[in-house]
């Protein structure tokens, strides 16, 4: 059993910009707070890049929500 | 003042400098020019550029090598500045984006000196047994197997062209392999940044 082609990856799609500026927290104080680099931030928000579980919880955490709230597998919408 | 006091003072001024440095990589927004996708594909082109050309050039010329070995540390610095550093950085500094990228790009890397390596020796080895199949059948009999001798002969300055030449090709192949993605230019349409 081995890993689907990039191609054919499940995309995790996120809500972090929506509660992120409804929070009014701007995308360095949350990279700040969780420990990534701003831009990493960016890419996590564009949905170029899908975060640990770690880092997941620790946004979520910050932003008050429940993490299936903010990260969904693309197929669920 | 002690000696434990000084000693005390002067961990606590390399640590806030060390601090520094590190906020510095971090944060930077100074050198976000050479940070970008455009700049990635022009440091990539300037790279093979001045690896290559200064080879061809020096080896031939036999001169100019101060000029080359400088060339190739700022090419090479010029790409540190454009991956802030990763390759460099204590584990601390890279975030998870930044490390799973390293490491793809280290994979990457490997391959394509890999295949430089097995490229450049089976060129060198086939030339062989084409010069003696090919070339010097005339003489007479040449045996299935026959013997392979490679001379090399190269003088002390080209030697060291060679020696930059190599520095220059490992040192750079990590900040190749990373890829031409670059960090975005900050848009002002991008909220709250």
């Amino acid at each position: 059993m081995g890993r689907k082609p990039k191609d054919q990856e499940e995309r995790v799609i996120n809500r972090i910009e929506e509660l992120r500026l409804a929070a009014g927290i701007t995308r360095q104080e949350l990279a700040d707070a969780v420990g990534v680099h701003y831009q990493t931030v960016g890419y996590i928000e564009r949905g170029e890049y899908s975060p640990s579980l770690v880092l997941a919880l620790q946004i979520a955490k910050v932003l008050a929500q429940p993490v299936e709230t903010i990260f969904k597998l693309e197929e669920e919408n | 003042m002690s000696k434990n006091e000084i000693e005390t003072l002067i961990e606590a001024a390399a640590k806030r400098v060390e601090q520094g440095v590190k906020n510095w990589v971090k944060n930077d927004r100074f050198f976000d020019g050479f940070r970008n996708t455009y700049a990635r594909v022009l440091l990539w082109v300037l790279g093979y550029l001045t690896l290559f050309g200064g080879l061809a050039i020096c080896y031939q010329n036999e001169s100019g090598i101060v000029w080359y070995a400088t060339f190739v540390v700022l090419t090479v610095f010029a790409q540190k500045l454009s991956v802030r550093f990763v390759f460099d950085d204590k584990e601390e500094l890279v975030d998870e984006y930044q490390s799973a990228r390293r490491d793809r790009a280290y994979k990457r890397a490997y391959r394509n000196v890999k295949n430089w390596a097995m490229g450049l020796a089976t060129m060198v080895l086939s030339w062989q047994y084409v010069r003696i199949y090919l070339i010097e059948r005339e003489d007479g009999f040449v045996s299935f197997w026959p013997s392979v001798a490679i001379d090399i002969n190269i003088d002390s300055y080209r030697t060291l062209v060679i020696l930059v030449f190599l520095t220059g090709f490992f040192a750079l192949q990590p900040y190749w392999a990373w890829g031409f993605k670059g960090e975005p230019w900050r848009s002002k349409n991008e909220p709250n940044e």
